[in-house]
């Protein structure tokens, strides 16, 4: 038979099987799609957010290149040069304190010097009927200020009241609506307060080395060619130190926010095809058990192997494709549902579109799914033989597929890894999301594989329920393995979300407090160190105050070659993405841990040395002896390494990746940092005696930071969990498919049991016992699997120390119980409901 | 080739058939050395108790199951040496099944499970005329009026009257019956046998008939009877070659 004839002939027996209709199918549709719908939704709805920052990005740019400087402005040369090219527009921005003119309350804000020409793009909304130049302006002597509402309940204020940012007052003229190019700052420490920027000499805050960013907004006049003006003002000025971005790059910090956030919420999609294959396959598996008979009667009829094959092969892949079909276009409206739930938390509209390239690719993956989970009891189906049909009352056939079907199965899941890995933002934590899920699936599996084995070993007991129910456990046909399975993945997904959570929490809430400081002093100015230093020397309490100067610069080449130009790890990347705080010192301080090189001698004041960062040093590929370049307020320095720390960022401490040694810094414009440890009941205290004295002077409470922080996190994680319910959803699908199956079998054993004389009492609980006994081994594999992926992420990815936590873990073990038992009580009291009559007469 | 029937007048021949399946319970001697000899053209009665082997022995000449020890040669073929697939194809081209539960396709209507065994021909003609012939194979049964009509639409006679234009449509050299009125009514079984000896007479089908009724049995040329694995009786039947 010609192959075209063979594939056409399958495929007309194929769609004549299917007239039955969809019954036991509909589970394996609906876990592909929940699967698809996941994966095809959340990456739609991260297109659709990077779409809509791309296409404000104008707007979130605030023109069509924007420059920020560190620290001090542009000179009057390269603002000549930018007015040149198109309109320039300069925008201050500064941490400060403000501080209540009549009620003494004081709060970290982030202040905003704006010109008159803010903003280039797109509009300020603002609540009170002003237009912003009237808002911002000089009114009676004060000037104008608008702000958020997060400054009114922080210093007890109300709209038209005064406030005072360092030594200038202000009225609150109007409420800040919408800030067009505001980028969702999550590590914002203070609502923001917008000035005009001519009112900010009068704060006093302009100070040289303080940590003001200037930005330089360019609207350019010939929009075609802004690579080229780029290219142009980097020759022109090719030490101004300015970081430089156009359209492309408008929000490069949400947008990697957001890879992150999808590459998550992927992997949960992907947890739940993965739980619905095991639904696939347990549906195939059954429907194909049904099939035993037609299947027999074809090869008696002539049929051979490969026209089975590929005739079950096709009708289980329309029916895929129908439950993809289905979860693509769920997916597909996931932006439009999106930007209905989102649209006021980000500082974008959502672009509500079609995503192809992500709606192929869940399709891709549902495809994939299905052929590895399908193809083996499709075998199995082929390799049925034909006497099955007289047989099978003598001898059951133990039906052996050939061997080449476990390659196909292989090659299967290898693709499906390799489709994780290559498509992902971060290969390195895609592999080991992949390892995990093998590992899981096979602890999972040899789970159920004990307790069948000790289930069989066990069978002897006493009581009648107990072996019943270990009987039920082990016998073919038994929904052990799909039970462990299913529920096991999706409840091993929730206990490690709760046991990452709750460790971010301790770490935030019990641990880091002990070893932090309780505020961060910025700011404070070379000529105010003296008495800073006096103030909290004499303030009783303080258990420990470090100060030291800081200043910024940026990376710009590494062991003589320009950053471009050098592969740096991924874990290294940040340190090159901005400024970066710099600071020197003479000694090393208390705690420093010098891993390779040595220190400069006390009193060294030669050539620029710096001591890095080891783990930065490993991610550049250099180490002692090599230079890192910094452009330090527009001047190169070339600096040589001769130490490498280890630094523990979690500790909170005062420390800097990179310290220059004496005789570099001293002569730049720089403030100081400092940070203090007193009693949490001295706080309050305080701050308002270094608020009073130094007005320029911004206070971090790092207990409020922390606090933010932990609600950040806390959001991400009810995010995650919100999604990982569509796992523990397709894991109850393929739960209620497995014990759908083996419903017929469970009804005649309760009514057989019946005739025989147990009582309803001795059924119902002999069934229950065996879903409890189930439900338990399945919560504890599950604990075991879940603990163990947070300990990996906690230990290995986020670095903090691992505490286990009981409580989650216990509670899934419960959870998974209730659960089995719940679905087992249904399915077993329709059974217990069904008369013995019809039953056997039918028999 | 293996569609041919060899020059000789021998349609199936066992010679010392033994089968023994292993199950959990231990082995079971099923076959326990059958000799038997069916020519061109001739129909043979298989009777005999329950579990004697008579399904078995037949299935073992339809290259369903493959003997323990001894000789099997169908359609002058010699069945050892035959892959599972190439023992599909060899039933395909040599043997027609009438069996005791009808077994049709539940999804294909009646015209479909006739014309199936000429779908899964290698000609392409006699695919093509697939489903002509089976209309007319169904007329020639009876059922001219039930074409469309599903299995679970028809009664038991009607059912196993489509099992038999199946059985015949691609004119096989043995019909293998297998207790083809065991599930019907005195009435409707009568006219199933009625039509298997008017197709086989017809077509000139060698036929290998299982029955327990050893009146059915007598109407064949030849009446076997096998008990406990071995054939204790064989004897002249009421057929024109008996």
């Amino acid at each position: 038979m010609e192959m075209s004839y063979r594939f056409k002939l399958a495929f007309k027996l194929a769609l004549r099987e299917m007239r039955a209709g969809l019954k036991g199918f509909r589970i394996f549709i609906a876990c592909l799609a929940l699967g698809v719908a996941a994966i095809g939704g959340v990456g739609s709805l991260s297109e659709a957010i990077k779409g809509g920052l791309e296409k404000d990005a104008r707007r979130l740019l605030g023109g069509d290149v924007a420059l920020r400087l560190t620290h001090m402005p542009a000179t009057s040369k390269q603002k000549i040069y930018l007015a040149k090219s198109g309109i320039l527009s300069e925008v201050v921005e500064m941490r400060a304190m403000a501080h209540s003119v009549a009620k003494k309350k004081r709060t970290l804000v982030e202040l905003k010097g704006v010109d008159e020409l803010y903003p280039l793009v797109g509009k300020i909304e603002i609540g009170g009927d002003k237009s912003l130049k009237k808002a911002l302006s000089r009114q009676g002597g004060v000037w104008g200020a608008i702000v958020e509402t997060g400054v009114f309940p922080k210093l007890g204020l109300e709209l038209g009241d005064h406030l005072r940012v360092g030594e200038a007052e202000f009225a609150i003229t109007g409420i800040i609506l919408k800030e067009p190019d505001r980028i969702a700052n999550l590590w914002s420490l203070g609502p923001r307060i917008m000035v005009s920027s001519a009112s900010l000499p009068e704060t006093g805050l302009i100070q040289p080395g303080s940590q003001i960013r200037f930005h330089y907004r360019v609207l350019l006049r010939d929009t075609g060619r802004i690579g080229d003006w780029i290219e142009g003002l980097k020759l022109e000025f090719p030490s101004a130190g300015w970081r430089i971005r156009s359209l492309e790059q408008a929000t490069p910090g949400l947008k990697r926010f957001i890879d992150y956030i999808t590459l998550f919420l992927t992997f949960v999609g992907l947890t739940t095809l993965l739980v619905g294959g095991i639904g696939v396959s347990n549906a195939v598996g059954s429907y194909l058990e049904g099939k035993v008979g037609a299947i027999a009667i074809s090869k008696c009829l002539g049929a051979s192997g490969n026209l089975i094959f590929f005739t079950y092969f096709m009708q289980l892949f329309i029916l895929a494709g129908i439950g993809i079909v289905i979860g693509t276009c769920a997916g597909a409206l996931l932006p439009a549902v999106g930007a209905w739930v989102f649209n006021d938390m980000l500082p974008v509209k959502i672009l509500i579109d079609f995503f192809p390239l992500q709606l192929l690719m869940a399709a891709l993956f549902g495809i994939l799914i299905t052929f590895t989970f399908a193809i083996w009891p499709i075998a199995r189906a082929r390799a049925i033989p034909a006497a099955s049909l007289f047989r099978d009352k003598v001898a059951p056939s133990n039906v052996k597929p050939e061997k080449v079907y476990i390659l196909y199965t292989i090659f299967g899941g290898v693709a499906l890894s390799a489709m994780t890995i290559l498509f992902s933002v971060d290969r390195r934590f895609s592999m080991w999301f992949v390892i995990g899920a093998v590992g899981s699936l096979l602890l999972l599996s040899l789970c159920a594989m004990f307790l069948k084995w000790g289930a069989k070993r066990l069978k002897k007991q006493r009581s009648t329920k107990l072996s019943l129910a270990l009987n039920n456990l082990h016998r073919p046909g038994a929904s052990t393995n799909s039970v462990v399975l299913s529920l096991g993945l999706g409840l091993a997904v929730l206990v490690a979300i709760a046991l990452i959570e709750s460790n971010l929490t301790r770490q935030v809430d019990d641990q880091l407090p002990d070893m932090a400081p309780a505020f961060f002093f910025i700011d404070i100015q070379p000529n105010q160190v003296a008495s800073f230093d006096k103030v909290v020397g004499e303030f009783k309490g303080v258990t420990k105050h470090r100060r030291v100067p800081s200043l910024r610069g940026r990376i710009v080449k590494i062991a003589g070659k320009t950053v471009g130009e050098v592969k740096i790890a991924t874990g290294a990347k940040w340190a090159v993405r901005g400024d970066r705080a710099l600071t020197y010192t003479a000694t090393p301080s208390e705690g420093t841990k010098i891993v390779a090189g040595k220190w400069w001698p006390p009193d060294y004041t030669g050539k620029p040395l710096i001591s890095l960062d080891a783990n930065l040093a490993k991610g550049f590929g250099v180490d002692i002896g090599d230079t890192l370049t910094l452009n330090i307020l527009g001047k190169e320095i070339e600096a040589k390494i001769t130490s490498l720390r280890e630094i523990d960022w979690r500790s909170l401490r005062f420390d800097f990746a990179i310290i220059f040694a004496p005789g570099t810094l001293e002569r730049a414009p720089h403030s100081y940092l400092a940070a203090i440890q007193l009693p949490e009941r001295l706080e309050a205290k305080i701050e308002r005696t270094v608020g009073d004295n130094f007005k320029n002077v911004s206070i971090i409470r790092v207990r409020e930071a922390l606090k933010s922080a932990a609600n950040i996190l806390a959001g991400i994680g009810d995010a995650v969990r919100g999604i990982s319910i569509v796992t523990i959803l397709s894991g109850l699908l393929v739960l209620a498919g497995a014990i759908s199956a083996g419903r017929k079998r469970r009804i005649y054993d309760a009514v057989v049991l019946k005739v025989l004389g147990a009582t309803r009492t001795v059924v119902l609980q002999a069934f229950l016992l065996e879903y409890c006994i189930l439900g338990a081994a399945t919560g504890l594999t599950a604990a075991v699997i879940g603990t163990v992926a947070a300990w990996g992420v906690a230990s290995l990815l986020m670095g903090i120390p691992w505490y286990f936590e009981i409580l989650p873990v216990l509670g899934t073990i419960l959870l998974c119980i209730f659960v089995t038992l719940v679905a087992g009580f249904y399915g077993t009291w329709r059974a217990m409901g069904q008369k013995a009559s019809p039953l056997l007469r039918n028999e | 080739m293996i569609t041919n029937l060899s020059d000789d007048l021998s349609a199936m021949s066992l010679e010392g058939v033994h089968l023994t399946l292993t199950s959990e319970a231990g082995d079971v001697n099923i076959l326990r050395g059958v000799d038997l000899s069916v020519t061109v053209g001739e129909a043979v009665g298989i009777v005999g108790p329950s579990g004697g082997g008579k399904s078995t022995m037949m299935m073992v000449i339809a290259g369903l199951e493959r003997a323990s020890f001894g000789t099997v040669k169908t359609a002058g073929i010699d069945l050892a040496h035959l892959t599972e697939d190439a023992l599909a194809l060899f039933r395909r081209d040599n043997i027609g099944i009438v069996f005791q539960d009808f077994h049709l396709f539940p999804t294909m209507t009646a015209l479909e499970n006739v014309a199936i065994p000429l779908e899964l021909a290698e000609n392409p003609d006699t695919r093509n005329n697939a489903f002509d012939r089976a209309k007319e194979q169904l007329f020639s049964v009876g059922l001219g009026d039930r074409l469309l009509h599903y299995p679970s639409q028809l009664s038991g006679g009607e059912q196993q009257r489509v099992a038999v234009a199946r059985a015949f449509i691609s004119s096989p050299k043995i019909l293998l019956a297998d207790e083809p009125t065991g599930n019907l009514d005195g009435e409707t079984g009568k006219i199933i046998v009625d039509l298997l000896f008017d197709l086989h007479e017809r077509v000139g089908t060698t036929m290998l008939l299982i029955s327990h009724d050893q009146t059915l049995a007598t109407r064949c040329d030849r009446v076997v009877t096998l008990a406990d694995g071995r054939i204790v009786d064989e004897h002249l039947g009421e057929g024109p070659r008996g």
